[in-house]
């Protein structure tokens, strides 16, 4: 089952290049025959030579020579561009793949909740199968073509000697393949544990220098890891140990196999049975053609290893992807209202719901702010009105159709949010910005940024929007990305934005910048603010207090403040000992 | 260019080693002379009718026995040159890691962090292939075709001066096709870099392009960006390929024309054919090494180029860091005692008090700015210092200062006079503790989270703190309780459960010095009323530095101190009273 799921995989990616892989496969094939060719002739040149005959005698010979010397090197040039460009097709075609599945199945596929543990998975499981063909498809085949065709020479000879070459050579190349399989494929379990405890630890020891130094005893995880990686290194040991016994195998069966050749060949000719000049020749030309065999050892190390990413990646694909009937509602509208009718809503594979029996309602033009603690399940609600989960139980409306109605892309017109920690692809500003709206003015882009308190810092830059932000946006600081995500998401003209802890992150003068930017947002967009802090709450229209999962009180924050529940609890507590009644108690 | 000094010092420790890879490549190199002898000898007997000492049968023995002990010194020789690389990984793994926990100024950023642990997992992987298969199969090259030049000089001087002819042939050729491609590929390598970067963007970037509505466009993309991918790299491979053109080409035309030399001497009766099939199978085995050479070098460039990127993380001074933390084990297991810490803190940490910074200015290699700027300060025993101010302005590089995770570059720290400079770490380490924004939660037990893995910890005391820090509750409800794995495939823990973890660790450690980088900032309010509690606690009888970031936080301090643009302002009495009673905007406190 597992090999045959493999074969399949790998065959859908090779059957649109198969005639290109199968010129590479030949090319491959006479590359390694132009040396067998080579020696072969040599031998048999020398052979004759031996007997003295004429000159002319020999000049078939020695242009043979001449010919597989200059072929072989072209062949092996030829042969190396074939092969890598069947290889970068397949990796083409693999990548679009795994897209599809993943803008498919988002965030199931994913689960993004969790940590990016399973992509940086996939991605590894997507570079090993990036060499598929030319580590584990093409040397079988060639070894397969080497040795016909140099049994076949040997059969023409003498039947005997290439029955006798064919079934030695295969036979030692498939016990060398199978040993290597089934070795590898043993130990992969146990290597990756091993491999991913070392990587955690090492992560941990970088992620947590400051703790150890300050709280701990650097010695003592000093050692630790050392212990970790002693055992590693005793695997690694193992893997490599076994890679170079196989490579001993493989020369020894070489060995052995042009030997029994040999001695088939002495013992035919002593009972003349065969040219005493194809004694040499016969010898040498095995001797040559065991190159074919030579990569046996690595062939089955990367095969195990594919086959364990194939069976990785389709596990991944298969997950389920829920699709709801056909959206009625396949253009954008102004969001009016939006209501949450008692959802209920669990994480897959988790048993307790983050959200449980949640009602709220939004309208048109509001600001709204969601407060809860951390982690409890406020974004979630982000990513349904976007359409990424499905409430298990309980209705969204959207101008009062249910969000199935809609189709992803309409709702994802409608509305845009912001995340607690923004992605930026590596490029410019500008073109993150032009994400959001292809179609953005250089003025529409710089109302947004001015919005988003972006404007005074860009300004100052010599490039301005044009300049180059890196790998995920790494130049710019927490602030400065968080200001630039909610600025892409006021460039669009989604109608419901909801921003995502806004104000983590920022310092004090910027944050009640922001927190103005947001109050001034005048063209009947509804705001919903996402936080866990209570700053900056006093002017909403509306504040949802979210506690275990559901909301327990609303209002604005006078009446909240009045009805004396968790809010109002929270504001005192926030407040400590002061009377008065400034906007926010951040130092900073 | 290929090495620098610091390669070789690192290949050198493994000298041994690659020596006995040399000598292993070397006996394998000579049974295959061996081989080669027995083999054109056994030809050379059936197929002209030589007689042999033992027979045509008696020379199978020999062979067979060449052909294994050739195999099981190939095999001593791979075994052997992995080790070096094997070895070098852990050696330079245990160093960066040293650096990493000795200095601050790799701490510093989290953008910097992702860099180091690539660099300390893949970066070394790809590390390996430079010290296990280049080096070695450099010394092989240059040893190996000797050896096979001078079986063949005691046979045939023709064919020797012909292998030796053209064996300076292949370095030269590679050396100028490298020299040709390099100039126009490396331009292409970035370019292709960025373009094979391009998919795992996307996919990282998934849900932006859902979001935005452009996975399709963005699909689309992929492919032709795909295109173009594959024909840059046929275009880059094609003249890398050249090399190995060249590399096969001599070899075989050196090969070709030595069967044709000695296969015309051959027929003039100027040569043995013993002695020519012996120098006919031999050729081939004089070039191999250099192939291999050959086919190693792109892992080899690549493992020189990770290479490089461990030792510019290491720099040059973690010879220094090495033995500072050898004596760091003492640290945090003085006090046994929890409660009423007091009297034994007064008495027996006086010594380092008051701790004193004087005129200390601090700058980043490589930035012009300086972080802090003269900064003056003085801290007596039990005193609490506030520290407020915008951030990235300098607080948490205070903070660093103090724990010596940095040094100044200007100025002077001293703990009751004694400059911070002659202590050893350990000691200096032995005086602080530290609960941060986001304590960093192991994999592990919660036991070993509390006590930091220290080997014989009390349990007792470990459940103490545990109890100090109102963990109890909840450790108790869990099945194993304080044996529970928590961190990676352990149970998940909240934020509010990881800071009370980590105020355990600094009961435990029960340290004079207590360090709290804004600990409650990504709590909501409630949860973080409960813990300014725990730590009002904590802090009792203790020296506080304290980030702070909420008014509630600060009431107890005697010291409180705005750090703006790298300067310190310290906050008049009226200043202070003004923010404690709500007189000042919080954040505008302090402000000249």
């Amino acid at each position: 089952m597992k090999v045959r799921a493999f074969i399949r995989f790998t065959w859908d990616l090779f059957r649109p290049v198969s005639w290109l892989g199968i010129g590479a496969i030949i090319l491959g094939s006479l590359t390694i025959l132009a040396s067998v060719g080579l020696i072969g002739t040599s031998a048999y040149l020398l052979s004759y030579a031996a007997l003295q005959p004429s000159i002319a005698a020999l000049q078939v010979a020695i242009i043979g020579v001449r010919f597989f010397g200059i072929a072989r090197s072209a062949l092996r040039y030829a042969e190396r561009l074939a092969s890598h460009s069947v290889n970068l097709r397949m990796v083409g075609k693999l990548r679009a793949w795994f897209y599809q599945q993943v803008a498919a199945g988002y965030p199931r596929v994913l689960s993004s909740h969790q940590t990016g543990d399973l992509l940086d998975r996939a991605l590894a499981d997507i570079s090993v199968l990036e060499q598929v063909f030319i580590r584990v498809m093409a040397p079988p085949a060639i070894a397969i073509l080497v040795t016909g065709v140099t049994a076949l020479v040997l059969a023409l000879q003498q039947p005997l000697l290439g029955q006798a070459y064919g079934l030695f050579a295969v036979s030692s190349g498939l016990l060398v393949l199978a040993l290597s399989t089934v070795i590898h494929a043993s130990r992969l379990n146990e290597y990756a544990a091993d491999r991913s405890r070392l990587h955690t630890w090492l992560t941990s020891l970088v992620s947590g220098s400051v703790d150890i130094r300050v709280n701990g005893q650097p010695a003592v995880f000093q050692q630790r890891l050392k212990d970790i990686q002693s055992t590693f290194t005793r695997l690694q040991r193992q893997a490599v140990r076994t890679s170079a016994g196989l490579n001993a195998l493989t020369s020894l069966l070489s060995g052995a196999g042009m030997l029994a050749v040999l001695a088939l060949a002495i013992h035919l000719h002593a009972r003349q049975l065969l040219d005493g000049r194809l004694i040499a020749t016969a010898g040498l030309l095995v001797l040559a053609s065991y190159e074919a065999y030579l990569p046996f050892p690595l062939v089955g190390q990367q095969m195990a290893l594919a086959m364990q990413s194939v069976r990785r990646l389709m596990e991944m694909s298969v997950s389920p992807v829920i699709e709801t009937q056909p959206a009625a509602i396949d253009s954008a509208e102004r969001v009016e209202h939006v209501e949450f009718r008692q959802i209920t809503f669990s994480y897959p594979g988790e048993e307790k719901p983050v959200i449980s029996n949640l009602s709220l309602q939004i309208k048109q033009g509001e600001r709204v702010a969601i407060i809860g603690a951390s982690g409890v399940g406020k974004t979630t609600l982000a990513q349904m009105l976007l359409g990424f989960w499905q409430p298990a139980s309980g209705d969204i409306l959207i101008n009062g159709s249910p969000i199935s109605r809609f189709s992803p892309i309409s709702l994802r017109t409608m509305i845009r949010s912001t995340a607690q920690d923004p992605y930026f692809f590596p490029g410019s500003i500008r073109e993150n910005l032009l994400l959001a709206k292809g179609a953005a003015s250089e003025a529409d882009l710089w109302s947004a940024l001015d919005a988003a308190g972006c404007s005074d810092w860009l300004q100052q830059l010599p490039a301005r929007l044009d300049v180059e932000i890196g790998e995920r946006g790494r130049t710019l600081s927490q602030g400065q990305r968080k200001r630039l995500d909610i600025a892409r998401a006021l460039v669009s003209d989604a109608s419901l934005l909801v921003l995502d802890e806004p104000f983590a992150g920022l310092d004090p003068d910027s944050a009640r910048a922001l927190h103005r930017s947001i109050q001034k947002i005048s063209d009947g967009r509804a705001i919903v603010i996402i936080t866990h802090v209570l700053d900056y709450l006093a002017e909403m229209d509306r504040i949802f207090v979210f506690k275990d999962g559901s909301v327990i009180e609303d209002g604005t924050h006078r009446r909240l403040l009045a009805a004396g529940g968790e809010y109002a609890r929270m504001v005192a507590i926030q407040r400590g000992r002061l009377d008065d009644d400034p906007v926010s108690t951040r130092l900073y | 260019m290929l090495f620098n000094s610091q390669l070789w010092r690192q290949a050198r420790t493994h000298s041994l080693a690659l020596l006995f890879t040399l000598i292993s490549g070397l006996s394998a190199a000579v049974f295959a002379v061996l081989q080669a002898y027995f083999i054109a000898r056994l030809i050379n007997a059936a197929f002209l009718g030589e007689t042999l000492p033992d027979g045509i049968w008696g020379m199978i023995w020999p062979i067979g026995l060449a052909i294994g002990l050739r195999a099981l010194f190939q095999y001593m020789t791979d075994v052997l040159s992995a080790e070096v690389g094997l070895r070098t990984k852990e050696e330079l793994r245990a160093r960066l890691l040293n650096k990493v926990l000795s200095d601050g100024s790799m701490m510093r950023a989290g953008d910097r962090s992702g860099e180091t642990i690539s660099t300390l997992t893949d970066g070394l992987e790809t590390l390996d292939p430079f010290f296990s298969q280049y080096i070695p199969q450099l010394l092989l090259a240059a040893v190996v075709p000797v050896v096979i030049l001078a079986s063949i000089s005691f046979r045939d001087w023709l064919s020797f001066a012909v292998l030796l002819i053209t064996a300076p042939l292949l370095p030269v050729f590679m050396s100028l096709v490298g020299s040709l491609s390099q100039k126009s590929t490396i331009a292409q390598w970035q370019k292709l870099h960025k373009l094979g970067s391009f998919f795992f963007e996307t996919i990282q970037g998934i849900h932006l392009l859902l979001s935005f509505n452009i996975s399709a466009a963005r699909g689309k993309e992929i492919q032709e960006k795909d295109d173009t991918y594959r024909q840059l790299t046929l275009q880059v491979l094609r003249m890398t390929f050249l090399s190995a053109f060249v590399l096969e080409l001599i070899s075989t035309i050196g090969t070709a024309l030595i069967a044709v030399e000695i296969g015309l001497r051959l027929l003039r009766g100027g040569i043995d054919f013993h002695t020519a099939l012996f120098v006919l199978l031999l050729a081939p085995e004089f070039y191999l090494p250099l192939r291999q050479l050959g086919a190693r070098f792109h892992a080899g460039m690549s493992g020189r180029a990770a290479a490089v990127q461990v030792f510019k993380l290491l720099g040059d001074s973690d010879t220094a860091g090495d033995e500072k933390l050898v004596g760091a084990e003492k640290s945090g297991q003085g006090n046994s005692q929890l409660s009423d810490n007091s009297a034994v803190h007064e008495t027996g940490y006086k010594k380092y008090f008051p701790v004193r910074l004087r005129s200390v200015t601090v700058s980043y290699p490589g930035t012009e700015r300086d972080v802090l700027t003269d900064v003056d300060l003085t801290l007596a025993q039990g005193e609490h210092l506030a520290l407020i101010g915008p951030s990235g302005e300098g607080k948490t590089t205070l903070t660093m200062l103090l724990l010596g995770m940095l040094k100044p570059t200007r100025g002077e720290i001293t703990f009751g006079g004694r400059p911070a400079s002659v202590i050893p770490d350990a000691e200096l380490a032995g005086l602080f503790s530290w609960v941060p924004q986001a304590p960093y939660i192991f994999a592990g037990t919660i036991a070993e989270n509390i006590c930091m893995f220290a080997p014989e910890a009390d349990p007792e005391r470990i459940q103490t703190a545990g109890r100090s820090a109102m963990l109890a509750g909840w450790v108790e409800s869990l099945p194993d309780g304080y044996q529970t794995r928590v961190g990676e495939r352990g149970v998940t823990i909240s934020a509010g459960q990881a800071q009370r973890l980590a105020i355990a660790r600094a009961f435990y450690r029960d340290a004079p010095i207590l360090i709290l980088d804004e600990p409650t900032s990504a709590l909501d309010v409630i949860l973080e009323d409960e813990l300014i509690q725990l730590l009002d606690l904590l802090s009792r009888g203790r020296t506080v530095v304290n980030i702070a970031h909420r008014l509630s936080t600060i009431r107890d301090s005697q010291q409180i101190v705005r750090i703006e643009d790298g300067k310190v302002h310290p906050l008049s009495q009226a200043q202070v009273e003004q923010l404690l009673r709500g007189q000042t905007e919080p954040s505008q406190a302090g402000r000249s």
